[in-house]
C-alpha cells in the first residue's frame, strides 16, 4: 500500500468528528486513487478541504495525491495549509520539508524541518533533511553573494552540526565572506579535525590564514595540504595564489608562484583560475604575450570575469593589438556595471 | 676592530635618531579634533579631520588650521567642534586666533584648501564640509570674511572631501576643485554591527556623488561649470585630489582619488573641458581590476625623469598605489617593485605627501594611516586599528624603504589630514596630521642634513601662488623638477613654497615654467634661505 493510500486510509478513519458528507468524499477518494483515478480523489479531497477547512489530514491527503501525480506546487501549497492547521503534527511538516527541499525551495524546505526537531529533537529523518537543505542553501546564498544571511545560515546550521564538517566548511566560507577571518581560521580548523580528508577544509583553512594575515601558519597548511592530495589541482591552483599575493609583497619569488601555478595546470589544465594568475604574473614582467595566451586560456576555462578582461585588455594593447584590447575593455566595463562594482 | 665598533655606534645612534618630533604639547597648541562619534556610526565621522599650513598673516611664518568635524545627532563634541587657526610667532610656539579670524562654519567639517584666489596678496581659505562648503576671503589684518553665498561657493548638499585650487582654464585666476564624497544625510538609517557593536558601514552602500568645479570669474564669484568641463557625468566617492600638468601640455590635470569607485584622471583639454582618460592610463583600477578605496593622492617625481608621478593611498590588503609616468599612456604601477606594496599592506592610508624631508634631492613619502573599523584586530593579525605613520625614504630610482625614525613614527594614530610646509624656515619640511578625537600631532624635521634652498613665486600673469609652475633646477649632474601643484594629500593643504634639497651640492640655473606659459631662468640661488621671485612680464 502506497503512502498516499495509507494517508487516505487514515484520513477516512479517523475523521470521526467531520461532517459525514466531507468524510464520505475522504473513503470515496481512497477508492479512487485505488483504481488509479486520481484526477476524480482530488476533486474530492478539495471538496472534504472546503466542508471541513480545519482539518488538516484532508489537506495532507489532497497533498499526497498532487505529489503523486507530479503536481508539486499545489502539493506544497496542500502541505503548507494542513501544516499551519496543525503545527504540531512531524510527518505533516516532514512531508512539506521534503517536498520544498525536492522543489530547490531550500530557505522554505528549513522552516518545518527546524519546527519538527524544536518538538522531537531525535527525528532523524528531519535532522538528515535539514542539514542537506542548509548547505545546498549556503550554496545559493554564496552563489548570489548574500554573505551575511549565509554567515547566519551557517553558523546557527553550526550549532546544529557541531561534528559536520561540510557546515564547518560553510561556515568557514561565510565568515571569511564577512572579513571574519579568524573565525574562519576556526571554522576550517574544526572541519580539517572533523574530516581530515577533507580537501576542501585543508584549502580553505590555507586560505583563511592567509586572509588573517598568518602568513606562515599559511604557508604551512598550503604545504600540508599540498603533500595530503598530490594530484588536487586545485589545492596547488590555491596554493600558487597565494605564493603570487606573497611575491607582491616580496616575501616570495614571482619564480615560485609561476611553477606552483605550472604545476597545478600539469594536474589539471582546465584550471582558469591558474591561466589568469600566470597571465597577471607575465603581465608584470612584460611578458605581454604569455600572458595573452594564459588570459585567453582562462577565459576558455569559463572563467569571463571582468578582471580577466581587463588583464587581457592591458595585455594586448602592449602588443598592440587595439581593437582587441578594446573589445576586452568593453566587457570589462560591462561586467563591472553588471554589479561587480558600484559607482 | 676598533674603529668598525666605533662606526657601527655612530650609525646606531643616527638610525635611532628621530626624523621628525612631534612638538603639540610645547607648542601651545591646545585644539582638539572631534568628529561626533555616534552610536549610529554615520559614515561621515569617521573621514573628517582637515590640515592647513598656510601664512595667513604674510608674515613670512607659516601658520596652522586644523579644520574640526562637529557634533552629530546623537554625537555630541562636549569641548566644542571650532576649527583651530594657530599663528606661528616663532620660536616653536604658536597661537590660538581662531576667534579673532572668524572661521567658523555651522557644516561638519572636513578639510581645507588655502591660497590667494582673489590676487589680493593674502591666502584665503575653502573649507569642505557637509551639507556645505564655506569660502572665507582674507581681509589682511587677521581676519576673515565668509563669502560663501556671494561667491557661489557653498556646494550645497553635497559631502565635500578634498578640495584643490587650480588655474583650469590659464586665465591667472584660481578656480575650485571638490571632491564630493557621497550621497549622505544625518537622517540616513544604515546600520552595522560587529559582534553586536556598532561599525561603520562599507562605502558601498552609498552612492558616488559628482565632483564640482568651480570657475573663477575674477569678480568674486565663481560659475558651476561641472556640467561643461565634463566632471559632472563622472559620479563616485571622491576623497582627494590633486592637480598638475601631468602631460606637460599646458594645462592643468587632476587626479582624483576615489573610495572604492575608479580613480579619475582628468586631462585638461582645454576650452574649459576635462576629459578622464584613468581607464586608459592604468590608475583607475589595480591590476587585479579593483577599484581600491583611494582616499589621499599627490603628485611629484619619484623617479628623477622630471616627469609628475603619482602616489595613491589605499586601504590595507590593496596597497597604497605608485604610477610612474613614462611621458605617454598607460603609466606604469610599480606598487610591487617599488617596496610600497610591502611597507602599506597592513595601513589605511589617508594624507600623504611627496617630501624630500632629508634634502638629498629625491622626493620621500610621508603618509598617516588610521582604521576606521574598531574591531579590525579581530578579523586580521597583522591590522591594527590605530596606526602609525610612514616616512618612507626614497633611494631616487622610486624604491622605498621605511624610515622607523622611532617616537611618533611608532605610536598608533586614526590620522586623516596632513598638510606639509616649513613652520620654522630652517628648510627641512615640516608636517602636521589630524587624528580623530585627539589633539593634533604637528611634527618639526630634525633631520636635514643636505643644503636647500626655496623658492617662493608671486604670480603676475599666473595666479599670485604660481599654482601650476614647473620649476627645474640644475643641482650638479642632476636636474631636479618639482611642481606647485593644487590639493594633494587628503583633506589639506600646504607651504606654497618649494625647497630644493642639494645633498651636498649647490644650486645651479632654475628654470620656472609658469601657468602663463611664460619661460623663466634664475641664475643659480643662494643656498640656505628662501627666495621670492616674481613671474616676468614675459618670457626670458
Amino acid at each position: 500500500m502506497s503512502g498516499v493510500l495509507i494517508l487516505l486510509a487514515a484520513t477516512a478513519a479517523l475523521a470521526q468528528t467531520e461532517p459525514p458528507e466531507a468524510m464520505q468524499l475522504a473513503r470515496r477518494a481512497y477508492e479512487s486513487v485505488r483504481a488509479g483515478r486520481s484526477q476524480e480523489a482530488i476533486a474530492d479531497l478539495r471538496r472534504a478541504a472546503g466542508i471541513a477547512p480545519s482539518n488538516a489530514l484532508y489537506r495532507s491527503a489532497l497533498g499526497g495525491v498532487l505529489e503523486r501525480e507530479g503536481q508539486i506546487e499545489p502539493a506544497i501549497e496542500a502541505f503548507s495549509e494542513a501544516a499551519r492547521l496543525a503545527p504540531g503534527n512531524t510527518t505533516i511538516l516532514f512531508k512539506l520539508g521534503g517536498l520544498r527541499a525536492h522543489a530547490g525551495q531550500w530557505e522554505a524546505a528549513r522552516e518545518p524541518l527546524v519546527q519538527i526537531l524544536s518538538v522531537e529533537p531525535a527525528h532523524a529523518g528531519a535532522e538528515a533533511l535539514l542539514e542537506t537543505v542548509s548547505l545546498e542553501l549556503g550554496a545559493v546564498l554564496a552563489r548570489s553573494k548574500r554573505f551575511r544571511a549565509g554567515q547566519l545560515l551557517a553558523q546557527d546550521t553550526a550549532k546544529r552540526y557541531p561534528r559536520s564538517a561540510p557546515v564547518h566548511v560553510m561556515l568557514g566560507l561565510f565568515e571569511s565572506r564577512n572579513q571574519r577571518n579568524i573565525d574562519a581560521v576556526s571554522a576550517y580548523r574544526r572541519a580539517v579535525e572533523l574530516a581530515p580528508d577533507s580537501e576542501d577544509g585543508h584549502t580553505g583553512f590555507a586560505i583563511a590564514l592567509s586572509a588573517a594575515g598568518m602568513a606562515k601558519e599559511a604557508r604551512a597548511a598550503f604545504e600540508a595540504a599540498a603533500a595530503k592530495f598530490p594530484s588536487s589541482g586545485a589545492v596547488r591552483q590555491a596554493f600558487g595564489v597565494f605564493l603570487a599575493q606573497l611575491h607582491e609583497t616580496g616575501e616570495e619569488s614571482a619564480e615560485a608562484a609561476a611553477t606552483m601555478l605550472r604545476s597545478a595546470l600539469a594536474l589539471d589544465p582546465r584550471l582558469a583560475e591558474a591561466h589568469y594568475q600566470l597571465g597577471v604574473l607575465a603581465l608584470s614582467e612584460g611578458g605581454a604575450a604569455r600572458a595573452a595566451e594564459h588570459l585567453n586560456a582562462a577565459l576558455a576555462g569559463g572563467l569571463d570575469d571582468a578582471r580577466v578582461h581587463y588583464a587581457a585588455a592591458r595585455a594586448l594593447r602592449r602588443l598592440g593589438k587595439t581593437a582587441e584590447a578594446d573589445q576586452h575593455l568593453r566587457a570589462f566595463q560591462e561586467r563591472k556595471q553588471a554589479g561587480e562594482a558600484g559607482p | 676592530m676598533r674603529l668598525a665598533a666605533i662606526a657601527a655606534a655612530a650609525f646606531a645612534s643616527y638610525a635611532q635618531t628621530p626624523a621628525f618630533i612631534n612638538i603639540t604639547p610645547t607648542a601651545g597648541i591646545g585644539w582638539r579634533h572631534c568628529n561626533g562619534q555616534s552610536p549610529q556610526r554615520f559614515l561621515i565621522e569617521s573621514t573628517t579631520g582637515g590640515v592647513a599650513i598656510l601664512d595667513f598673516d604674510n608674515d613670512g611664518r607659516m601658520d596652522l588650521l586644523f579644520v574640526n568635524g562637529g557634533p552629530t545627532p546623537d554625537g555630541p563634541c562636549p569641548g566644542g567642534a571650532r576649527h583651530g587657526l594657530y599663528r606661528n610667532p616663532g620660536g616653536g610656539r604658536f597661537v590660538d586666533v581662531a576667534q579673532a579670524a572668524g572661521l567658523a562654519t555651522s557644516s561638519y567639517g572636513m578639510g581645507a584648501a588655502a591660497a590667494d584666489y582673489d590676487n589680493d596678496g593674502d591666502t584665503d581659505v575653502y573649507l569642505s564640509g557637509y551639507p556645505s562648503g564655506a569660502l572665507f576671503r582674507n581681509n589682511g589684518d587677521g581676519s576673515f570674511t565668509d563669502v560663501t553665498t556671494v561667491s557661489g561657493t557653498a556646494n550645497a548638499g553635497e559631502w565635500g572631501a578634498s578640495a584643490a585650487w587650480f588655474d583650469s582654464d590659464n586665465d591667472g585666476r584660481l578656480d575650485l576643485f571638490i571632491a564630493n564624497y557621497a550621497a549622505f544625510s544625518f537622517g540616513d538609517s544604515k546600520r552595522c554591527q560587529f559582534d553586536g557593536k556598532p561599525v561603520y558601514c562599507a562605502q558601498t552602500l552609498y552612492p558616488g556623488r559628482p565632483p564640482r568645479l568651480l570657475r573663477n570669474r575674477g569678480d568674486g564669484t565663481f560659475a558651476d561649470v561641472s556640467a561643461s568641463a565634463g566632471v559632472a557625468s563622472l559620479p563616485g566617492r571622491a576623497l582627494g585630489v590633486v592637480a598638475v600638468d601631468y602631460d606637460s601640455d599646458g594645462w592643468q590635470d587632476l587626479f582624483v582619488a576615489r573610495d572604492a569607485s575608479p580613480n579619475l584622471l582628468l586631462r585638461n583639454l582645454g576650452g574649459g573641458r576635462f576629459e578622464d582618460v584613468a581607464l586608459e592610463a592604468e590608475v583607475a583600477y589595480s591590476p587585479g581590476a579593483v577599484a581600491r578605496a583611494g582616499m589621499g593622492v599627490d603628485a611629484g617625481d619619484v623617479d628623477g625623469d622630471g616627469r609628475p608621478d603619482f602616489v595613491v593611498t589605499n586601504f590595507d590588503g590593496e596597497y597604497h598605489a605608485v604610477y610612474l609616468n613614462p611621458g605617454r599612456l598607460p603609466f606604469r604601477e610599480t606598487t610591487v617593485s617599488s617596496g610600497l606594496a610591502a611597507l602599506t599592506r597592513p595601513y589605511v592610508g589617508w594624507g600623504v605627501r611627496m617630501v624630500d624631508y632629508d634634502n638629498d634631492g629625491d622626493l620621500d613619502l610621508l603618509i598617516v594611516n588610521g582604521h576606521l573599523h574598531e574591531m579590525i584586530e579581530r578579523t586580521n593579525r597583522t591590522v591594527s586599528y590605530r596606526e602609525p605613520p610612514l616616512l618612507l625614504v626614497n633611494d631616487g630610482q622610486g624604491r622605498f624603504t621605511r624610515s622607523r625614525s622611532g617616537g611618533v613614527f611608532d605610536t598608533g594614530y586614526l590620522a586623516r589630514g596632513l598638510a606639509v610646509g616649513d613652520l620654522d624656515n630652517d628648510g627641512a619640511v615640516d608636517a602636521a596630521f589630524v587624528s580623530l578625537n585627539d589633539p593634533p600631532v604637528v611634527l618639526r624635521n630634525e633631520s636635514s642634513r643636505g643644503n636647500w634652498a626655496g623658492v617662493r613665486l608671486r604670480g603676475t600673469a599666473s595666479n599670485r601662488d604660481g599654482i601650476g609652475a614647473r620649476l627645474r633646477l640644475r643641482v650638479g649632474a642632476r636636474t631636479l623638477t618639482r611642481w606647485i601643484t593644487g590639493g594633494g594629500s587628503f583633506l589639506a593643504s600646504h607651504d606654497g613654497r618649494v625647497v630644493f634639497g642639494l645633498g651636498e651640492s649647490a644650486p645651479g640655473e632654475l628654470e620656472i615654467l609658469w601657468p602663463s606659459g611664460r619661460l623663466q631662468r634664475v641664475a643659480p640661488l643662494a643656498a640656505g634661505r628662501y627666495h621670492e621671485l616674481f613671474e616676468p612680464a614675459n618670457t626670458e
